[in-house]
């Protein structure tokens, strides 16, 4: 992209809208009911294995479930605040669509917003996030397999197993926050527009 | 216009019914806990530590649910803004 297609308007910098590189709510828009869909069917088997775990005789088995169960209902959540991301996309892309038929309806060249440092950080914020929490869900299974023969190297995991799973939900809800930074940062490109666009033909 | 707003009408009841359903489920959660803490003796009691944790992320899964919901019913309110203000913007413009 050139610089000299750069504009600023307000506290923003914008581009035109057909100089806009790889379109992120358009994957949003397809990937955030999977994302929903796969979220609930995860978390749905976390309580169902909880359940069966409740009704099992041997300690080393309900040991075992303990060990990797909370691994899957942290997926789930992980898979559902992914589908939070996706849709907080979405609406940036509603907001990026919506902005460009208005200013094409006042026949003015349509700018968008060139993308900030927060638009930039929160898709892989998220897929860090996700990866985390599919990693602690493997190293749950290679806990469990280790409670049989070797119980001492199974507890040494079980020390930072808790704290990885939580560093990937709060790797999404950096991305969720930076999200909604970026929304904040279309908002005000927005407002700055029309602003430009009625003085412009106030003063014509 | 009007398929858009019955839209996301309908996600905004469906995001309350939602929530309904998570306050309901923490408060059972809840419930529970402090059953199991007076030392009540039934068996669904006794269990509960094994599922009752589990059941209560299942809680936290709906109430995110419920976000996702609200946010599609945000979505078809911005497409409805923008038809809005396209329409209103050039006639206020060439009238003042």
């Amino acid at each position: 992209m050139a610089t000299a297609t750069i504009s600023r308007i307000g506290r923003e910098l914008a581009i035109p809208r057909e100089n806009e590189g790889f379109d992120i709510p358009a994957m949003a828009r397809k990937l955030w009911r999977p994302m929903v869909a796969m979220g609930l069917m995860t978390v749905a088997a976390g309580v169902i294995v909880g359940i069966v775990q409740a009704n099992l005789n041997v300690p080393l088995h309900v040991s075992q479930v303990a060990a990797w169960n909370p691994g899957v209902l942290f997926l789930g959540i992980g898979f559902l605040l992914s589908a939070v991301t996706f849709l907080l996309a979405t609406i940036l892309g509603e907001l990026r669509d919506g902005g460009t038929s208005v200013q094409q309806a006042l026949g003015e060249k349509a700018l968008i917003l060139k993308r900030p440092l927060t638009g930039k950080l929160f898709p892989p914020a998220m897929m860090m996030g996700l990866m985390t929490l599919i990693a602690a869900l493997a190293v749950g299974f290679v806990q469990a397999a280790k409670l049989d023969n070797n119980p001492g190297a199974a507890a040494d995991i079980g020390a930072w197993i808790g704290p990885l799973r939580f560093a990937g939900v709060a790797l999404l809800f950096t991305a969720v926050a930076l999200a909604l930074a970026t929304i904040v940062h279309s908002l005000r490109f927005q407002a700055a527009r029309i602003e430009q666009i009625a003085d412009q033909h106030a003063a014509a | 216009m009007d398929s858009l707003d019955r839209e996301a009408q309908a996600r905004q009841r469906l995001a309350f019914a939602l929530l309904g359903l998570v306050t309901l489920g923490w408060m059972v959660g809840l419930a529970f806990g402090f059953a199991l803490a007076d030392g009540a003796g039934g068996g669904l009691v006794r269990t509960s530590p094994q599922w009752l944790s589990p059941t209560l992320q299942g809680v936290i899964a709906l109430a995110i649910t419920s976000v996702a919901v609200v946010l599609t019913a945000i979505t078809r309110r911005i497409r409805i803004r923008a038809h809005v203000l396209s329409e209103a913007l050039p006639r206020l413009l060439t009238t003042h």
